[in-house]
């Protein structure tokens, strides 16, 4: 059943994503022919080029955002139209569990952001004509074998915190929207209202984290007279990633948290009024 | 086991108002049974119940003796009271997912019921009539061999002739070992194929008797008992 919802969802996704990826790609293409026209121009009607260049870099860049929301915005509808909307009759009269609704619509959504950026980077590198992928790979390359250990570190929690916000992000839109079907007549509004609340209240507590985390750190190191000690782990490498790692671990605690709650919703507090 | 469906002591709760109320019921094999009530008694509510759409405030369910599941979705065959399938599929993308989730869904006879209704699988949902957007809906309903079909409405949106296509479609295609309920105010178009009918009202049930019981003690048809039982 699980593998029957992944292609049902895919399909959702490719439909309306396929043809805006082709478009994506046909203007990073149709932008790399433009350049060879640099040729035709002089230098007193170079500045039309560079104009002319100037807007296509926009537009693909406009293309490569538009892919983006895109995405963000395919991931709410489907999430809320087919579980909570007229579709969700559908969906949970079919003999499939909750978790595995839940987890498949996690997995492909996350899935497609990545495709996204995926996308974003080969229209980029046609864009470029590949100079910025060799340049991509040639840094990649001078920074692991040039730096000390903590470079590998550096990158491994950099791409374990990208995806775990990516996830986070998903966790937290499905969460306001599960939230929000409990009401009968306004779950789209108390949704809304939900993520605001949500939104507000996390920065509100990363504001009060982080401050605590730093003046915590100086009032130990001044009260055991060690300010020589911050002095060195603040200009530590490790300190750095401990810095990184932290928030992704705290987020990676609030997805199994949100995991939970979303699963609990749509086992026990269904409300398809 | 003879008993298909058993709600016991069933209450479901919109904010203070009480949709059902301490519903007790029990529905046999191979039975068509009218679940009958004026607007707003409780029927939906019910229906979404057994189907696991709502939860219940108190009370239990039990379908083929297990609460609503996973396992129990196998059994039901379920037609809401709106369109609900994805309206930008085409019937042939729909037939095709009833496949791939319903193991007892029989892909041939939907092909077969879409053929005599001059409906082409290839158009999309969302092209058809509201009419035929129902008539697809329970062709796929019916085409699945379940243990309970539970019907919402199903002849409330269509016009007198195909309310009798509607009516056919649900004799002809249910397994006899198999019960159908189905919820309508629509009496007279289907008190001829009912076995039993149930009569709500304000989320309790007022009434559950066969119809041949109805006749002999009440001494008039299901829908004339509708009336006076319910009368303003």
């Amino acid at each position: 059943m699980v593998k029957k919802l992944f292609k049902h969802e895919i399909y959702y996704y490719s439909r309306i994503l396929l043809p805006a990826f082709a478009v994506l790609l046909a203007m990073a293409g149709l932008g790399r022919i433009f350049q060879f026209t640099e040729l035709l121009f002089d230098a007193d009607t170079m500045p039309i080029y560079y104009l002319m260049f100037a807007l296509v870099s926009a537009l693909l860049a406009f293309g490569i955002a538009a892919c983006a929301v895109l995405a963000l915005v395919f991931s709410i509808i489907r999430f809320y139209k087919n579980l909570f909307s007229g579709e969700g009759y559908l969906s949970f009269t079919l003999p499939v569990s909750a978790n595995q609704h839940l987890y498949v619509k996690l997995i492909t959504s996350a899935l497609v952001f990545f495709l996204v950026f995926v996308v974003a980077l080969i229209a980029l590198c046609i864009y470029s004509s590949g100079d910025m992928l060799v340049e991509i790979v040639k840094t990649g390359v001078y920074l692991l074998k040039f730096s000390d250990d903590t470079m590998g570190w550096m990158i491994f929690i950099y791409a374990i915190t990208l995806t775990v916000s990516i996830v986070y992000s998903i966790l937290m839109r499905y969460l306001c929207m599960a939230l929000g079907q409990l009401f009968n007549k306004t779950k789209i509004v108390m949704a809304v209202v939900f993520y605001i609340a949500h939104y507000v209240l996390m920065q509100i507590v990363s504001m009060i984290g982080s401050f605590v985390f730093g003046f915590g750190l100086v009032g130990l190191a001044a009260a055991f007279e060690k300010l020589e000690f911050l002095d060195t782990l603040l200009s530590s490498d490790w300190f750095a990633i401990a810095v990184i790692a932290l928030p992704a671990f705290i987020m990676l605690l609030f997805c199994v948290l949100y995991y939970f709650i979303i699963k609990y919703i749509l086992k026990n507090k269904l409300n398809l009024e | 086991m003879s008993e298909l469906l058993r709600c016991e002591g069933l209450s479901k709760k919109y904010g203070s108002k009480l949709a059902i109320d301490n519903l007790d019921l029990t529905v046999s094999r191979g039975k068509i049974i009218g679940l009958l009530g004026p607007n707003g008694s409780g029927k939906t509510t019910l229906i979404k119940l057994i189907n696991g759409l709502l939860t219940a405030t108190d009370g239990e369910i039990y379908i083929n003796g297990e609460k609503p599941g996973v396992e129990t979705k196998k059994l039901v065959s379920y037609l809401p009271d709106n369109i609900y399938l994805n309206k930008w599929m085409r019937i042939e993308q729909l037939i095709k997912f009833f496949c791939d989730f319903y193991e007892d869904f029989r892909p041939e006879l939907a092909y077969e019921m879409l053929e005599r209704l001059g409906i082409s699988p290839k158009q999309k949902l969302k092209t058809l009539s509201k009419g035929n957007k129902e008539k697809v809906c329970l062709i796929l309903v019916m085409s699945r061999n379940a243990s309970l079909y539970v019907l919402d409405e199903p002849i409330a949106g269509v016009d007198p002739a195909a309310r009798d296509y509607v009516i056919s479609t649900i004799i002809n295609n249910y397994n006899p070992d198999s019960s159908v309920l189905i919820s309508t105010h629509l009496i007279l178009d289907i008190e001829q194929i009912l076995d039993e009918a149930i009569f709500i009202n304000n989320g309790r049930i007022v009434l559950h008797k066969s119809i041949d019981e109805i006749r002999e003690e009440h001494g008039m048809s299901v829908d004339a008992l509708f009336r006076e039982v319910f009368k303003w």
